[in-house]
């Protein structure tokens, strides 16, 4: 055991710290994506990086943007793991998975989301009749943001002819893309990202813990392991084993860049 | 853990779930936001479906729509994960601790703790606080972004100096020869 003495200019020690190593040694290190200041602490730091990125696109770039930062940091971009977040409620039919979100939502106010999905519909007239699709008239007048991902799939939603209470189910106005269907269309939601390299993995989101993640762990862990994109058992003990990022045992010797 | 399969966190921010409504659902039990037999029921169906990790996300003040739901953020993370820890195995435990006002001996001692006790499981979500709300509950004004991020890499250069203050080379405590592991 060795004194640290550490100081810097805001916090210091000076140590011991009479604790011995984990079995994996000390915890991994987790943090969100950023940019500027967040990002290049998180290159520096993080083994896990979550982010929040609104479309596949998105993803890939920040992910992108991440690994070559690492490797300016002196990190191997492989060591850090982009997670993006996902929500999911899902239903034997894309029916039963909108009465589950239904059945949540009525307990919410409908006239601020319903006038939220007027804009992004592009309309200029607010939607009234939140049961009935939309009329021939509005879905000529409809038009996407073409930079806008919640834009874009609402107005494919509004084109297959759903009402605007059910577009609102789907989770369009969700802070993370989110797909409410069968276990098929989830599976098929993660595969396409993960494929895609918009991310290492996902956070994922639960609308309601109770049902929702015994329904993922079920129906969906299934699906992914018969397309072979998600392991059949733990390999190892750690979180480290789990997510595969190197050992590492006090401070990350190949960090080349100190305190700012 | 090879390239080709995905890793999957769940977050477990409140105990009912991503919805603001989800604590209304005749099958849920409202005063869940106390019950750690919740959480961990979670945390187990979880581990059941070979998820890597559990996730706690936190903030240091009142939040959420009080109108609407109870508030989001009220139980603190490592102790909820330390109990966690004991009635799980194999899933990791990620918690999010702020950068922003503990001394980092205080958060290196916490969190290698809760590691040692869950066997090399957990996750250290490290962020700077930035919420005008969080610094008043630490009786404190925010700082500007610069010394903000200064902090959080002096404080994760103590943490993981702390962290690695305990070498390896320490050993084991040995009764039979009496000898503890070597301090120095």
């Amino acid at each position: 055991m060795k004194p640290v003495n550490l100081y810097g200019t805001q916090v210091g020690t000076r140590g011991p710290l009479p604790v011995p190593p984990s079995e994996q040694g000390q915890p991994v290190i987790i943090m969100p994506a950023s940019s500027g200041y967040g990002l290049q602490a998180a290159v520096m730091y993080a083994d896990i990086i979550i982010a929040m990125p609104s479309s596949i696109e998105e993803g890939r770039a920040q992910r992108q943007a991440i690994r070559q930062a690492a490797a300016q940091a002196g990190r191997n971009p492989e060591d850090i793991k982009y997670l993006a977040f996902a929500g999911f409620t899902t239903g034997d039919t894309e029916r039963d998975a909108l009465d589950t979100r239904l059945a949540l939502d009525a307990h919410t106010d409908i006239r601020g989301p319903l006038a939220r999905l007027s804009a992004y519909l592009g309309l200029q007239q607010q939607l009234t009749r939140p049961d009935e699709p939309l009329t021939t008239a509005q879905l000529t007048a409809v038009q996407a943001h073409p930079q806008d991902a919640r834009s874009i799939r609402a107005v494919e939603l509004a084109h297959a002819g759903w009402s605007p209470r059910d577009i609102l189910a789907h989770a369009v106005f969700d802070p993370y893309p989110s797909v409410v269907g069968t276990a098929g269309q989830v599976a098929d939601h993660l595969q396409e990202w993960f494929k895609a390299g918009a991310a290492d993995g996902f956070m994922l989101n639960f609308d309601d813990f109770s049902t929702e993640i015994g329904n993922f762990v079920e129906q969906v862990i299934p699906v992914l392991r018969e397309r072979g994109i998600f392991h059949n058992t733990y390999e190892g003990k750690t979180l480290r084993d789990h997510v595969g990022v190197p050992p590492q045992y006090g401070v990350n010797p190949r960090i080349t860049t100190g305190p700012q | 853990m090879n390239s080709e399969h995905m890793i999957l966190g769940v977050a477990l921010t409140n105990s009912f779930g991503a919805h603001p409504a989800a604590w209304r659902l005749p099958h849920v039990n409202p005063e869940a936001y106390t019950d750690i037999d919740v959480t961990v029921e979670h945390a187990r169906t979880a581990e059941r479906g070979g998820l890597q990790f559990v996730f706690i996300a936190d903030r240091l003040f009142l939040h959420g729509d009080l109108a609407v739901s109870n508030p989001l953020f009220n139980m603190d993370p490592i102790v909820t994960l330390s109990a966690v820890a004991q009635a799980t195995e194999r899933i990791g435990l990620a918690g999010t601790a702020s950068t922003s006002f503990f001394e980092p001996y205080l958060l290196a001692r916490q969190l290698k703790t809760l590691d040692v006790i869950s066997n090399g499981r957990v996750g250290w979500n490290a962020v700077p606080s930035f919420e005008p709300d969080a610094f008043a509950n630490f009786g404190k004004e925010p700082p500007a972004r610069e010394k903000k991020y200064e902090r959080l890499h002096e404080v994760m250069q103590v943490v993981q100096a702390l962290w690695g203050s305990w070498g390896y080379e320490a050993g084991k405590p040995d009764q039979q020869e009496g000898t503890p592991i070597r301090h120095m």
